[in-house]
C-alpha cells in the first residue's frame, strides 16, 4: 500500500455506530404483504379485497410491485399504514392510471384524479384502531377493510362517491 | 444466505455510505429505510452469497440515493429514531489532511470520485465497485487508474 493509498483510506468520513439501526431493520423484517389500492381511470376504482387475500401472489399485487419498485415514478405512491402503537405494519401502494376505453374518461379528469393523490398527505392514514389493535394485526381481511375504507377516502376526497364495492374488490363510483 | 440475516449484516455499512453522501445527516435514515424496504420487497432476487448480497444492496443503496436527489423524500414513522439519533451524533472531526484528500476526490468527474470512495471508505474491490456503478470490470479498472493518477498529481505535497 503507497501513500496514496493510506491518504485515500484515512479520509473515510467516520460514522459511529448507531444504535436505533437494528430496530429499523427488524421492522422492515417483520412488515407485511403490500396491500393496495388501484384507482383505474376516472369511474372505476379496484383494490386488493377481502377475496384477494394473496394479494402479493395475484394480479393486483405483482402490478403495485411493478409500479411500485422503489423508484418514484409518475404512476405510484406509496402510503404508509401505521398502527396506534406508532409501528409500521405495511404498505399500501395507490396506482393511478388511464383508462382510456372507459366510457367518460378524459384526460383532465385522469390528470385531476393524479394529482390529487400525488399531493395528498397520506402520512396520517391509519387503520381503524378497532380493527388493527397490537397482537392481532394484518390478517388479509382486516388489511382489506383498511385498504376498503382507503379507496373510499380517496374517492370522496377526489370528487367522488362509492356506490358500491364488490366482494372482488372493484368498486363502482360516481361523481359526487 | 437468509436475506434477514444480509441485510442485518450489511446494515452498518450502508447507513454509514449513506451518512458519507448527503448534506443532512437524517435524510440517511428515511433513505436507509426506503432502501431496505425495496431490498425487503426484492428479496427474492438477492445473491445467494454475501459478497453479491452486500453488492447488490449497494446498489439499491445507490439507486435509492439518486433518487433522493430528485424527489421529496417522505419522513418515516419507523425511521424517526434512527433520525433523532443521526441528527444528534457527533459530528465527523475530520483533520486537515482528510479534508484535503474529500476535497481532491470531490474535484474528480463525479462517476470517477465515486469509484474511489466506493473502494477506500466502503472497501470495496475495483471489479465490484465498478459492478455497483453499473461499469465493467476493464472499464472500472482504468478509470480508476486514471484518477489515482489525478489524485497522485493533486495530492503531490501530502504524498511526499
Amino acid at each position: 500500500m503507497d501513500r496514496l493509498d493510506e491518504l485515500l483510506d484515512e479520509s473515510r468520513p467516520r460514522v459511529g455506530r448507531v444504535a436505533a439501526l437494528e430496530a429499523v431493520t427488524a421492522a422492515i423484517g417483520k412488515r407485511r404483504a403490500r396491500r393496495g389500492v388501484i384507482i383505474a381511470g376516472i369511474v372505476t376504482l379496484s383494490l386488493t379485497g377481502a377475496t384477494a387475500a394473496a394479494a402479493t401472489t395475484g394480479p393486483l399485487g405483482d402490478l403495485i410491485d411493478y409500479y411500485l419498485n422503489g423508484e418514484s415514478n409518475d404512476h405510484a405512491w406509496e402510503m404508509d399504514i401505521t398502527g396506534t402503537d406508532g409501528t409500521q405494519h405495511c404498505i399500501g401502494g395507490i396506482v393511478v392510471m388511464p383508462f382510456t376505453s372507459k366510457p367518460g374518461y378524459t384526460e383532465a379528469s385522469y390528470l385531476a384524479i393524479k394529482r390529487f393523490v400525488q399531493n395528498h398527505d397520506w402520512s396520517d392514514l391509519q387503520p381503524n384502531p378497532s380493527l388493527l389493535n397490537e397482537g392481532q394485526l394484518g390478517t388479509a381481511e382486516q388489511l382489506a377493510v383498511t385498504a376498503d375504507r382507503t379507496m373510499i377516502v380517496i374517492a370522496q376526497e377526489a370528487g367522488y362517491s362509492v356506490d358500491s364495492i364488490t366482494t372482488r374488490g372493484t368498486a363502482q363510483c360516481s361523481p359526487k | 444466505m437468509l436475506p434477514e440475516v444480509a441485510l442485518r449484516a450489511n446494515q452498518s455499512d450502508i447507513l454509514a455510505y449513506l451518512v458519507r453522501r448527503v448534506d443532512n445527516r437524517e435524510d440517511a435514515a428515511d433513505i436507509f429505510g426506503d432502501a431496505y424496504l425495496t431490498a425487503w420487497r426484492k428479496r427474492r432476487q438477492m445473491p445467494d452469497d454475501p459478497e453479491g448480497a452486500r453488492r447488490w444492496l449497494f446498489v439499491i443503496a445507490r439507486n435509492t440515493l439518486l433518487n433522493h436527489y430528485s424527489s421529496s423524500r417522505r419522513r418515516r414513522a419507523f425511521t424517526a429514531a434512527l433520525r433523532d439519533e443521526l441528527r444528534t451524533m457527533d459530528a465527523d472531526d475530520p483533520t486537515e489532511q482528510n479534508l484535503e484528500v474529500r476535497e481532491a476526490i470531490a474535484s474528480l468527474a463525479p462517476e470517477q470520485a465515486e469509484l474511489v470512495r466506493l473502494i477506500h471508505w466502503e472497501g470495496f474491490g475495483v471489479a465490484d465497485a465498478g459492478a455497483i456503478l453499473g461499469l465493467r470490470a476493464s472499464t472500472a479498472r482504468s478509470r480508476y487508474a486514471a484518477a489515482r493518477v489525478m489524485l497522485h498529481k493533486m495530492l503531490e505535497v501530502s504524498v511526499e
